[in-house]
């Protein structure tokens, strides 16, 4: 027992240098303290990319356990030339994504008959917006209030007041810690629009924190 | 009031930035705990596939494959053999090759068992035929040389029909029933007058003198017939000695003592 536990701690301490792109593939050959390399690397980041996307502690803990199982199962279709942080953020955003618009159905269901809300898949990309406003005018539930502290709360709201596209673009720029192409890759931007999401984003979460504050 | 204190003295970007940055969160441990064992496991059912290939053995796939193909391979050569065999005997050369085959053989067969029974018949005619003959000659043979001649004569032509009858047996081998009758329509009477008239060399024939003794001969002996039969061939060949030669067949008498003295002489 003692030579396992030392094997598994030594194994452990020869994966804390590698990037991440070699510890995925040393995951899908079958080396699971490589994974669990990764996810201590990236368990916070991928977490507040939840929760900050959908404002729901439940929600962001169920899309939080998607994500990984996402990239689970993915491990052999995983490609060491792209880089593992853009991937894994990548299918952490489709997953938002796909949350959104099930959400927005369900909105679309509570307000029949209101001609401003339509298909989000007709939608142009920055009238997501529109949704999550919904949601974010919504009461916090105890739970919420219980487990966040003030201050995220109030910054999770001062996000969730963002457009979708602003929102994502902050998310992925400084939770995810994405460079301005890798985020300009996955909007399907160019990167000065995506400079420029970022500016009117930080202007307004920088007047909505006034507000909330 | 702290939060609007921070906000407040760091109002750019890189503040902002960094309260992003800095936000906690608390991930609870079941979620963890629960990624990790599907992680470990997914990890462990690869591993265990992988040391089930590295157990197999190396040539045991190959060697099935093998062992299917060459199965596979037996099957189709007997299959194609089930087909092929009947269509190749039905075909018209094999027919021909059997046919030829089993008619030749037949042929043979009836050819020599024909050939035996032939020759035993006439073999068996022969020598009831020489027996008479031996019998009618008997007498002559006795006091004549000229008979005995004779006789040696018609064993010759019995000899020659023989063969000529054997010859006509051969030919009619195919008819079954004609076979044991063959050689007794060969020595027939008709074979025996065909052997007289064949028979020019005859020594009494050759001179006319001769040939008058043998039928007073034929006469004394009271067989009238074969006597008239000669005088008619002396007629044709001797017409001028026969008008001075005038047999009567009735009285077995004979005008010219001549043969009398000739067989006395003898």
């Amino acid at each position: 027992m003692i030579i396992q536990a030392t094997q598994v701690i030594e194994r452990r301490e020869a994966f804390i240098d590698t990037d991440d792109e070699q510890l995925m593939l040393e995951y899908s050959s079958g080396e699971v303290q490589a994974f669990k390399q990764l996810y201590s690397r990236y368990e916070q980041s991928v977490y507040r990319f939840a929760f900050n996307g959908c404002n729901n502690e439940a929600r962001a803990s169920e899309l939080f356990q998607e994500i990984w199982l996402r990239v689970i199962k993915a491990r052999k279709s995983f490609k060491p030339s792209q880089p593992f942080k853009a991937w894994l953020f990548t299918i952490a955003r489709n997953l938002l994504i796909d949350n959104y618009r099930s959400q927005s159905r369900t909105a679309l269901d509570n307000r029949a008959g209101n001609d401003a809300y339509a298909d989000p898949d007709t939608l142009p990309q920055d009238s997501f917006s529109s949704i999550p406003d919904t949601w974010s005018r919504a009461p916090l539930t105890p739970e919420q209030i219980a487990c966040a502290s003030e201050q995220n709360t109030i910054l999770r709201d001062a996000l969730q007041s963002l457009p979708l596209a602003q929102r994502e673009a902050v998310m992925l720029k400084h939770i995810a810690g994405l460079s301005i192409s890798e985020i300009a890759q996955m909007q399907g931007q160019g990167s000065q629009a995506v400079k420029s999401r970022l500016r009117y984003a930080m202007v307004k979460l920088r007047q909505n924190l006034k507000e909330l504050s | 009031m702290k939060k609007n204190t921070l906000i407040d003295a760091h109002p750019d970007d890189e503040d902002i930035a960094q309260l992003i940055t800095a936000q906690s969160v608390n991930v609870p441990d079941h979620l963890r705990q629960s990624i990790l064992q599907n992680a470990a496991l997914e990890c462990e059912q690869d591993n265990n596939v992988k040391k089930i290939k590295a157990h197999r053995p190396v040539d045991a796939h190959p060697a099935a494959t093998r062992g299917w193909t060459r199965g596979l391979g037996i099957a189709a050569t007997f299959l194609i053999a089930a087909i092929l065999t009947p269509m190749m005997l039905k075909s018209p050369e094999s027919e021909l090759d059997s046919y030829d085959t089993d008619s030749l053989t037949r042929a043979d067969a009836e050819i020599s068992q024909s050939a035996v029974s032939a020759l035993q018949a006439t073999d068996a005619e022969e020598m009831e035929q020489l027996a008479e003959v031996a019998t009618e000659q008997s007498d002559i043979v006795a006091v004549d040389s000229d008979a005995i001649t004779m006789s040696s004569r018609l064993t010759q032509s019995r000899e020659i029909g023989r063969l000529t009858s054997g010859v006509e047996a051969n030919k009619s081998l195919k008819a079954d029933q004609t076979v044991d009758s063959q050689p007794q329509l060969s020595a027939s009477p008709m074979t025996r007058e065909n052997t007289f008239n064949s028979a020019p060399t005859l020594s009494y024939r050759e001179s006319a003198e001769k040939w008058i003794n043998e039928i007073k001969v034929l006469i004394v002996n009271g067989d009238t017939q074969k006597a008239r039969d000669e005088y008619s061939l002396f007629e044709q060949r001797h017409p001028a000695e026969a008008k001075r030669f005038k047999p009567d067949f009735d009285r077995q008498a004979i005008d010219d003592p001549a043969p009398t003295e000739h067989r006395s002489s003898k």
